[in-house]
């Protein structure tokens, strides 16, 4: 297979995270302006000199994404709405990156918001899709818990793992999170605390699972050249890969597109995975991130449960190094917002602007992502490898 | 008694025998329109299996826990279902019938009669 090309002399700049708590009743463009506002402020730039706009989110109805270039005021030469959950941060970052090196637009501006008023959660979940409406949500109602409670029980059954295992990742993203000034939940638990948890949906139980909050997360995505001559700390894209349905004939698929990509993204990021210091995980459940790790080869498939939850020194390394902000198991699910939450997280380290939890040897960082839940599977996935930019 | 949920059977491709769940109107392998709904009861294998001990619907939670599974049918699609009867194992054979619950009439599934 043909690897992409490359992504020579993109700079992806200026981390935002915004969290508003648990419940508002502030509409999304509101949190959109907010974002905005802060891109401008930390960039120095004028909101005219942004001619590119990725925009992702579930809760923008009525209005459809487009809208948000009136209600902000922009006039834009490239747009795209890239709503696509937990993939929504990597995808954003390729197309944008594609737009930049193809001249379509010169600064992009990618910005990821959901409010959440107090039945946001339910009524997104109620009619995400026809397939899940018509074959899940009858079933009790659980939401995306249900079916990642019987992707779980696959995996442990198949692989002889217990929940203690899945634990010791939910625990280690929580220590991650004490220092972290987004985090909606920072004070750290142990591995007793987790196995006494209330359970959900066996065998999740509430620390398996994320809250659903209101946020905004973005970034800027524009030539090296541009960054520099605004003196803006920025990261290089070495490598992205993404992939949409991959195993279509599967049920209940227990993998994704990340193995079909992994071969491509490390060969044209140049690297490899000792050189990653840094791994961001779309971490909706743990099995989740397990899959995710296992598939782009940082450990064998079947065996990362296992061995996350072993106490040798390179693994507590490896979950220190983990979803650094703390994950959304911690800073908590900001609808499509979530799905940004690991590569800003990236983009902050990086860049050195993580101030609390900065990973001072953070050189080079993959992000992962794994979004929307359609029926018995989420479709998209994509993966980045990111480098500081004096790398 | 508000019953909100309604039942949506597999259907199964007249010119190409694919399975489709949930029912859309078309086939998923061929793209052919010529779908029917396939006849209950069914046979199928307990594929995974869960117990919800919450819900989102104010309405279901008098009721919890629902034990519920997704069980892989003939043909090969694989749906979800209530666990109609206690001890269902993983891997085991079970009929998928059409039965009334207290939030909606869905599929089930249930011990073959010996």
């Amino acid at each position: 297979m043909k690897g992409n090309n490359s992504y020579q002399e993109i700079a992806v700049t200026v981390p935002i995270s915004l969290a508003f708590g648990r419940f508002i009743d502030e509409e999304s463009p509101v949190l959109f302006a907010r974002a905005l506002r802060a891109l401008l402020d930390k960039a120095g730039l004028k909101k005219e000199e942004i001619d590119g706009l990725a925009v992702s989110s579930f809760s923008l109805s009525p209005d459809p994404a487009i809208a948000l270039s009136r209600s902000l005021g922009m006039s834009l030469r490239w747009f795209q709405d890239i709503s696509l959950g937990g993939a929504s941060g990597g995808v954003s970052l390729n197309r944008a990156a594609r737009a930049i090196q193809a001249g379509d637009a010169s600064i992009v501006a990618c910005i990821a918001a959901d409010t959440n008023p107090k039945t946001g959660f339910k009524d997104l979940v109620a009619n995400f899709s026809r397939a899940s409406r018509d074959g899940v949500y009858p079933y009790g109602a659980g939401g995306p818990t249900s079916v990642f409670a019987l992707l779980t029980q696959q995996y442990m059954e198949k692989y002889d793992v217990g929940r203690e295992h899945f634990g010791a990742l939910c625990v280690a993203q929580r220590q991650n999170a004490k220092n972290v000034s987004h985090a909606v939940f920072r004070d750290p638990y142990s591995i007793e605390d987790y196995l006494n948890a209330r359970m959900l949906a066996d065998p999740l139980c509430l620390l398996d699972c994320v809250m659903p909050v209101a946020g905004a997360e973005a970034f800027l995505v524009m030539s090296e050249d541009r960054a520099k001559a605004l003196k803006l700390p920025f990261a290089r894209v070495l490598g992205a890969i993404e992939h949409h349905n991959a195993y279509a004939e599967d049920h209940q698929p227990l993998r994704g597109g990340w193995r079909h990509g992994v071969d491509q993204l490390f060969e044209q990021a140049g690297i490899g995975h000792d050189d990653i210091d840094l791994i961001q995980t779309y971490d909706d459940y743990p099995v989740i991130s397990v899959l995710q790790m296992e598939e782009l080869g940082f450990f064998p498939v079947g065996e990362g449960a296992r061995l996350l939850c072993s106490n040798t020194p390179d693994v507590q390394k490896r979950l220190y190094n983990h979803n650094t902000s703390g994950g959304q198991l911690s800073c908590g699910q900001a609808g499509a917002a979530g799905g940004f939450l690991g590569l800003v997280e990236a983009i902050r380290q990086l860049t050195g602007q993580a101030e609390g939890w900065q990973r001072d040897a953070a050189r080079h960082a993959l992000v992962s992502g794994y979004g929307m839940v359609i029926y018995d599977r989420c479709l998209a996935t994509c993966a980045t490898i990111m480098a500081a930019g004096d790398e | 008694m508000h019953k909100n949920f309604s039942l949506h059977l597999p259907q199964v491709c007249a010119d190409c025998a694919g399975v489709t769940y949930p029912p859309q109107g078309f086939c998923h392998k061929c793209l052919s329109e010529g779908c029917t709904p396939m006849a209950l009861p069914m046979e199928g294998v307990i594929f995974a299996k869960s117990v919800l001990h919450y819900s989102l619907e104010e309405q279901i939670k008098p009721y919890l826990p629902v034990k519920f599974a997704s069980v892989k049918i003939e043909g090969g699609a694989v749906i979800f279902a209530i666990e109609g009867d206690d001890g269902l194992e993983l891997g085991q054979i079970v009929l998928i019938t059409e039965q009334d619950h207290e939030f909606g009439t869905l599929l089930t599934a249930v011990k073959e009669k010996i």
